[in-house]
């Protein structure tokens, strides 16, 4: 991995806690910890993949950057400067350079808005000078949709089609970084493959840089090229994609890889090896929160929390095996 | 995406039905007056109560005045009262709910505290209590409608609001920097607009009859102008001899009300499939 | 060669839609033995859980209708059994489990009491017996506590849990056929594991025969003796899991199995069907995955392919594989 590359983006022990109803009338207010101090950098130029389970806070740290969330805690820096602290207006010029993709294609548009104007939102929403439908037409043809489909509405197209409009529209304004949130999830398979293959050549075209969202292991092994895998919460393994599927230190990190089913009937795997739920996130577990679930957990594990730290080189793991916490 | 809705409202007879004879009313109201050869107001006791005959085809009321005449002016002030007041009621509610389901926390709990208080009163008590204090006449009467209409629009719409608050879209929305007002003026409200249009609809065959019930007790719409409450109120002494100068009255309300219902059905089934697809 | 417990022969399911017919199962034929899982695998419009639907006649008689076929099963056409029969059948002979344990589950009824009600309904037993025999399930899914278990709502559960119970409701009577549709999409990668272990065990335990319909070919390799593809309601091909795998004949299975990225593979770019799967009121005249068939040839948009049996069990409906018209043209 090329240090020298600038840093995009940084985020230092981000925390997003919710307020929960509580039990009863006297029982104090809980707190859903969604994202629970979670730090990565993201350099220019590559995808970094965020991956892990429902209810990690893979979501909430995407929708923190794009700041449709502001952050119990922590900091955000985009290209060198706090984007958590600044106030909107400040904010409204860097907005441009951070977009996003959604997940759901039946959702994620509006009903009552032709694709074109959709696109085109970004743009007249931020006053950029030119014409704007010409602009509009530009990048439809980038994505792959015709130009009739400028005045047709979203729910006359599948979902693949879709997704294609939600992508148009995030690179309308010429975004630096692209939160792509679980943006194959919803779609079939055969449209999974046409949507990655298109999100990888207009990576290279505009020189993107992508933060991928995805539950889908092999989904993110195939378009990043570093993981982070979370749970609960935190960050428990980052490495180069090859790094971590050929040494994945965390026992989480060993655990999903061998769940995962492989396309291939001759190898077949044991499965259910990783034993019962992910606790709530309401009511995480003292001390690592993946200690009620691990095999190879010790008393430390029950009492302290591990420190993110980088064991190997650009490979870190939050895991009292590999540190100790001295 | 307008004519799957054109032709599923076609599809149901009934609000087709009536549709058109809210059309016919519109009508008459509008071009009526002009084509009426009677003076409405034109004071004639020596006919008074007259059954149908050439020159008065319903007949004449109380004051020798021609039903007819009267009944097609009154159009005009029926229609424009209901219209009217609950248009303002509308937009008011319009624009509470957007904000409460919007905003939400304090104000949104103000709000529909408000609302909450407001709804508990049946409406026609509410109308009374408030033409009451302003004084009657046609003016108070669309204020005091278009006052209980709004708690039931900001309900409405507030609910809508706040199922789409949280689709994707509008997130999409604050993500390419558009600001509240844009999000809620071009995206929020027009796919809210659904439900409003069918609860207004309805609404006013509400509202016709809250006018003409205020009229019939005499706090409405003020003779001489041909209300077609007040003309059924009158018309009750004649109920044995000339029951035509009721019945005139009666039907014309009851005939409008029901078309605005059918009306209303129909649009909400003609839009709903849509809301489902969506 | 085991005798089948069930066999579907030209199954046709129609819906009536606004803008007119809709041929959801569209001529599918396929059968299923005992302790054998069938994978039937397609996209979204393929067909595959109005099948599954179908087969336990659940199909909602206001839109939709079974128009053709037959459903041999236990020696009978189930398509002419009544209502009464069928429902004999439903929950004790032939059981389904659904993706959304959520709201496949009654929320107001506690989960044991859902797990008794099977049994007492199909096989008479009296409410402490069933209980007994809940708790019996409940342990048998995998579920620890299973005595407190019983006393919990749906919402108490996590999803894993709650498609146990759902698992467990389904085996209450031990039924001959287990019909999965997409039992473990909506579950964690983790927690779907756990789910394909139990109802591989299960499988053993009890001997039940299991359809499994699935989008996820992953899931197909892991646990499929036989797999069928379908696409646009027609069964596309058919056979063994390996061999399928290994030699996938159909140009569609072909492009399926190459578009998914895989763990163990390394791809710059993924091979992709292209076109989308067509509507289904504007189908291609000949064969149904003609638009978007690399290897299409003129009698492909002319005629449709008839699904024909190969070697070693295969079938296919491609033209390629049907004496020399393919090449003709």
């Amino acid at each position: 991995m090329n240090h020298k590359q600038s840093k995009l983006l940084e985020v230092k022990d981000l925390k997003m806690y919710f307020s929960v109803k509580s039990d009863g009338l006297f029982q104090p207010k809980k707190q859903l910890k969604a994202v629970d101090g979670v730090s990565f950098t993201i350099y220019q130029g590559e995808t970094l993949g965020l991956v892990g389970e429902s209810g990690c806070g893979k979501s909430t740290t995407g929708k923190l950057i794009v700041k449709i969330l502001h952050p119990t805690d922590g900091q955000i820096f985009f290209k060198g400067k706090d984007i958590v602290s600044i106030s909107k207006k400040e904010f409204r010029e860097m907005r441009k350079e951070i977009q996003m993709i959604f997940q759901d294609p039946y959702s994620s548009l509006d009903p009552r808005r032709s694709n074109g104007k959709t696109i085109g939102e970004p743009l007249e929403v931020n006053k950029i000078k030119g014409n704007t439908r010409e602009k509009v037409l530009a990048i439809m043809k980038e994505v792959g949709l015709r130009k009739e489909f400028y005045d047709r509405y979203p729910h006359e197209f599948s979902g693949g089609q879709r997704q294609r409009v939600g992508i148009a529209r995030a690179l309308a304004l010429n975004p630096k970084l692209i939160v792509c949130d679980e943006p194959v999830s919803a779609l079939d398979v055969s449209i999974q493959a046409q949507i990655l293959n298109l999100m990888k050549e207009l990576q290279k075209a505009h020189r993107l840089t992508y933060l991928f969202i995805s539950h889908d292991l092999s989904v993110v092994k195939h378009i990043s090229d570093r993981i982070a895998v979370m749970y609960l919460g935190g960050i428990v393994e980052l490495a180069g994609k090859k790094e971590l599927f050929d040494h994945p230190l965390h026992p989480y990190t060993k655990a999903l890889l061998e769940s995962v089913p492989v396309p291939d009937p001759e190898k077949r795997k044991e499965q259910g090896k990783l034993k019962g739920d992910v606790p709530s996130p309401i009511d995480p577990p003292e001390g690592c929160t993946f200690h009620t679930r691990c095999n190879q957990c010790m008393d430390i594990c029950k009492k302290d929390v591990p420190e993110f730290k980088e064991i190997e080189k650009n490979h870190f793991v939050k895991c009292f095996l590999y540190n100790r916490n001295e | 995406m307008d004519i799957k809705f054109l032709k599923r409202f076609l599809r149901r007879k009934s609000s087709v039905i009536g549709g058109i004879i809210i059309l016919i009313f519109i009508f008459v109201a509008i071009v009526g007056p002009f084509l009426c050869t009677q003076d409405p107001l034109k004071i004639d006791l020596r006919n008074k109560y007259q059954n149908p005959s050439r020159k008065h085809w319903l007949g004449t009321d109380n004051l020798g005045r021609d039903t007819l005449t009267r009944l097609v002016y009154g159009a005009r002030i029926t229609l424009l009262v209901s219209f009217v007041s609950v248009f303002a009621g509308t937009i008011v509610g319009l624009i509470l709910g957007v904000i409460a389901g919007y905003f939400g926390g304090r104000v949104d709990t103000i709000i529909m505290r408000i609302t909450d208080i407001l709804l508990a009163f049946p409406g026609l008590l509410l109308a009374i209590a408030i033409v009451a204090i302003l004084g009657s006449g046609i003016t108070n009467t669309m204020i005091a409608i278009a006052f209980y209409s709004v708690p039931y629009i900001t309900r409405i719409v507030r609910a809508s609001v706040i199922s789409i608050r949280e689709l994707e879209y509008i997130q999409a929305c604050e993500v390419v920097g558009c600001s509240n007002f844009e999000i809620i003026f071009y995206h929020i409200i027009p796919n809210s607009m659904s439900q409003v249009i069918v609860n207004t609809t309805l609404r006013l065959g509400t509202a016709i009859l809250t006018s003409s019930s205020l009229s019939f007790l005499g706090l409405g719409v003020q003779p001489p102008n041909p209300e077609w409450g007040a003309m059924l109120s009158k018309a009750r002494e004649a109920l044995q001899s000339t029951p035509l100068a009721a019945l005139a009255p009666g039907i014309a309300i009851t005939l409008v009300v029901i078309s605005f219902s059918m009306l209303g059905d129909g649009l909400r089934d003609a839009l709903d499939p849509k809301l489902k697809n969506v | 060669m085991s005798e089948a417990i069930l066999e579907v022969k030209g199954l046709k399911t129609y819906f009536r839609a606004e803008e007119g017919q809709v041929h959801a199962v569209d001529g599918v034929d396929f059968s299923l033995t005992k302790k054998e899982t069938l994978a039937i695998v397609g996209e979204s419009g393929s067909g595959k859980s109005v099948t599954a639907l179908s087969i336990l006649r659940l199909i909602p008689n206001t839109s939709g209708k079974i128009v053709a076929g037959k459903i041999i099963y236990n020696g009978k056409d189930s398509l002419k059994l009544s209502e009464k029969e069928m429902r004999n059948i439903r929950g004790n002979e032939i059981s389904m489990i659904f993706q959304e344990p959520m709201t496949s589950l009654n929320p107001v009824f506690t989960v044991g009491k859902q797990i008794s009600e099977v049994l007492t309904i199909h096989q008479g037993l009296r409410k402490r017996e069933a209980t007994k025999r809940a708790v019996e399930m409940i342990k048998l899914v995998g579920i620890p506590d299973a005595e407190k278990c019983i006393n919990n709502y749906p919402h108490q559960l996590s999803g894993g849990m709650r498609q146990r119970i759902m698992i467990a409701i389904a085996l209450a009577c031990n039924p001959k056929i287990l019909i999965a549709d997409e039992p473990t999409t909506a579950l964690d990668v983790t927690i779907q594991s756990q789910i394909l272990k139990l109802m591989s065990e299960l499988k053993e335990k009890l001997g039940t025969s299991i359809m499994f319909i699935t989008h996820d070919l992953a899931v197909v390799a892991q646990l499929a003796d036989t797999v069928m593809v379908m696409y646009t309601g027609k069964a596309m091909e058919y056979g063994n899991v390996k061999s399928i795998f290994k030699e996938p004949l159909h140009p569609y299975t072909v492009g399926l199995l190459n578009s998914i990225p895989k763990l163990d593979k390394e791809l710059e770019m993924l091979t992709i069907i292209k076109g989308t799967v067509p509507s289904p009121l504007n189908l291609p005249k000949g064969c149904k995955f003609v638009t978007r068939c690399d290897e299409a040839r003129k009698i492909c948009f002319d005629k449709e392919p008839d699904y024909v049996n190969l070697e070693n069990g295969r079938k296919v409906r491609c033209w390629k594989y049907i004496g020399a018209g393919y090449y003709e043209s």
